[in-house]
C-alpha cells in the first residue's frame, strides 16, 4: 500500500459507518428474496383438537370416567412421527406454530400435554440440517452479483432470515414451556439440539434407556438457538451444562436421570406410557392451583432468550457454520465426521 | 503389555447378575463387546472378530453405533464421552477406550 492512502479505517466516523450499514442492509433487502424465507410469526386459526400432519399428529385422550362423564379432564397427546429422526425444519415448524396456537388458546380444554415421538430412532434430532444448508446455498445463488461482491451484504441477508426462523421457533418453544396446564416430555434415542431444547420446555421429562441428549452445535460452529441452553441452566448445574456445550458430546438416560434432567428412567419403550401416567395425575388438581405452581416453580428466563437468540443469529452468518454444514451435508460416510 | 495387566471390572447388563462384578481380560472384553452388538443388530456372532469394523460388518449408521453405545455405557456401568469414539471402528479399538472408563 502506498503511504500517502489514508487507511479506510480512520476516516470513517461514527455517523459515515452508521450510514454505510444502513446502505448495506438495504442493499442486502434487494439483493435478497426474502419472500421465500420463513414468514414472520402470524395470527392462525384454532387449528381442530384432533390433527394428523406430516410431522406431528395430536389427540385428546380422556382419563378417569371418560365414559361416564363428558366433564372428565382430557390430555392432549402429542406424536411427532417424521423419519428420519423428526427434524425441525419449515414442516415440522409450521406444525408446531399449529400447536402452539392450540395451547395459546386453551389446548380444547386439555389439562396435560404429552409429547413423544414414534419413530424408533428417537424423540428429534434437532433442526433439519439438510434443509438449512440447502437453504443458506439458494440464498447465495439468488443473491446474485450483490453478494460475491460483499461479505457483509451476504451476511446481513443471512442473518434477516435465519432472525424469522428463530422467531418463529422460540414463539412456540415459549408458548409450550409456559403453558398453564402440565407438560411432559417422553423421550426414547436421540434427542439432539433442537430436540433435546423442545424436551427443555416440558415440565417433567421422562427417558427410557435408550435417549441419549446432546447440544451438538459448536461442532457446526454454533450455539444452540431454540433457547436450550437458558433452558438447561433453569434446571441444571451450570457445570453440566458447560459439559455438555463446550464438548457437544451426547449424554446417556442414567446420567441424564442421576443429574436430576430426567424425572423417571424407564425400560426401553415405555416412556410414552409412563409419561400418560404423570400427566393423568396431573389433571387431578385443580386447573387454577396448577397454573399458579408452575408460574412459581418455573420461570421464564427471558433475557437470556433474547441474548441467545441474537448470539445464534450473529454466528449463523459465518462462513465457519456454512463450511461445517457444507461438509456434514455432503457426507456419504456412515458416520458422518464431526469434530 | 502382558494381558494379565490388562484388566476391567465388568457389570452385566442383567439385573440379577449386576452385582457380579468380577476382572474381565481384554480379549473377553473384545468378546462381550461383540455378543452385545450380535444381539442388538440380530447378527451372527461367529461372524465378528475383534478386528471387524462394525459399521461395515453390522451395516450399521452413526444413529444404531449409538444405540449400541447405549447398550456398552448400560452394560459396563460407563459414560464413554462421543468424541473418544470417533474414528473407533472395531471392536478392538473400542475395548482399548473402555478400559480406560471402567
Amino acid at each position: 500500500m502506498s503511504e500517502n492512502v489514508v487507511p479506510w479505517s480512520s476516516r470513517v466516523g461514527p455517523w459515515q459507518a452508521r450510514v454505510g450499514i444502513r446502505r448495506a442492509v438495504a442493499k442486502a433487502r434487494e439483493s435478497f428474496n426474502l419472500a421465500d424465507g420463513p414468514a414472520p410469526l402470524v395470527r392462525r386459526p384454532v387449528p381442530p383438537l384432533t390433527f394428523d400432519g406430516k410431522a406431528l399428529r395430536w389427540k385428546p385422550v380422556s382419563v378417569g370416567d371418560a365414559e361416564q362423564s363428558a366433564q372428565a379432564p382430557t390430555i392432549l397427546d402429542v406424536e411427532l412421527h417424521r423419519t428420519p429422526c423428526n427434524e425441525i425444519g419449515t414442516t415440522c415448524l409450521d406444525e408446531l406454530e399449529q400447536l402452539a396456537t392450540l395451547v395459546r388458546a386453551g389446548a380444547g380444554g386439555a389439562r396435560a400435554l404429552v409429547v413423544h415421538s414414534s419413530v424408533k430412532r428417537g424423540f428429534c434430532a434437532g433442526a433439519d440440517l439438510r434443509e438449512l444448508y440447502e437453504g443458506l446455498i439458494a440464498r447465495g445463488q439468488n443473491a446474485g452479483p450483490a453478494a460475491t461482491g460483499s461479505g457483509l451484504v451476504q451476511r446481513l441477508g443471512t442473518a434477516q432470515a435465519v432472525r424469522g426462523f428463530i422467531d418463529r421457533i422460540h414463539a412456540v418453544f415459549n408458548t409450550l414451556d409456559m403453558a398453564p396446564i402440565t407438560t411432559v416430555a417422553a423421550v426414547n434415542g436421540v434427542c439432539f439440539g433442537g430436540g433435546f431444547e423442545l424436551a427443555l420446555t416440558a415440565d417433567v421429562i421422562i427417558a427410557d434407556k435408550s435417549a441419549r441428549f446432546a447440544f451438538p452445535e459448536l461442532r457446526l460452529g454454533l450455539v444452540p438457538g431454540f433457547g436450550g441452553i437458558p433452558r438447561l441452566r433453569r434446571d441444571l448445574g451450570n457445570a453440566v451444562v458447560r459439559d455438555l456445550l463446550m464438548t457437544g458430546r451426547s449424554m446417556g438416560a442414567r446420567r441424564a436421570y442421576e443429574v436430576g434432567l430426567v424425572s423417571q428412567l424407564v425400560q426401553r419403550g415405555q416412556a410414552h406410557a409412563v409419561a400418560m401416567r404423570v400427566a393423568e395425575q396431573a389433571t387431578r388438581f385443580d386447573a387454577q392451583t396448577t397454573a399458579h405452581a408452575k408460574r412459581f416453580a418455573k420461570p421464564f428466563p427471558r433475557a437470556e432468550l433474547e441474548r441467545e437468540k441474537d448470539l445464534f443469529i450473529e454466528m449463523m452468518a459465518s462462513p465457519v457454520v456454512e463450511a461445517a454444514l457444507k461438509r456434514f451435508v455432503e457426507s456419504t460416510d456412515v458416520r458422518p465426521y464431526l469434530p | 503389555m502382558p494381558q494379565t495387566a490388562i484388566q476391567t471390572a465388568f457389570v452385566s447388563t442383567k439385573l440379577t447378575e449386576r452385582q457380579t462384578t468380577h476382572i474381565m481380560s481384554k480379549d473377553e472384553l473384545i468378546e462381550r463387546l461383540i455378543e452385545l452388538a450380535a444381539k442388538r443388530f440380530k447378527a451372527p456372532k461367529e461372524e465378528l472378530e475383534g478386528s471387524s469394523d462394525f459399521f461395515d460388518a453390522l451395516a450399521i449408521d452413526s444413529f444404531q453405533a449409538m444405540e449400541l453405545m447405549t447398550d456398552v455405557e448400560e452394560a459396563f456401568d460407563v459414560e464413554v464421552p462421543d468424541y473418544e469414539l470417533q474414528g473407533v471402528r472395531t471392536f478392538e479399538a473400542l475395548a482399548v477406550v473402555l478400559e480406560s472408563r471402567v
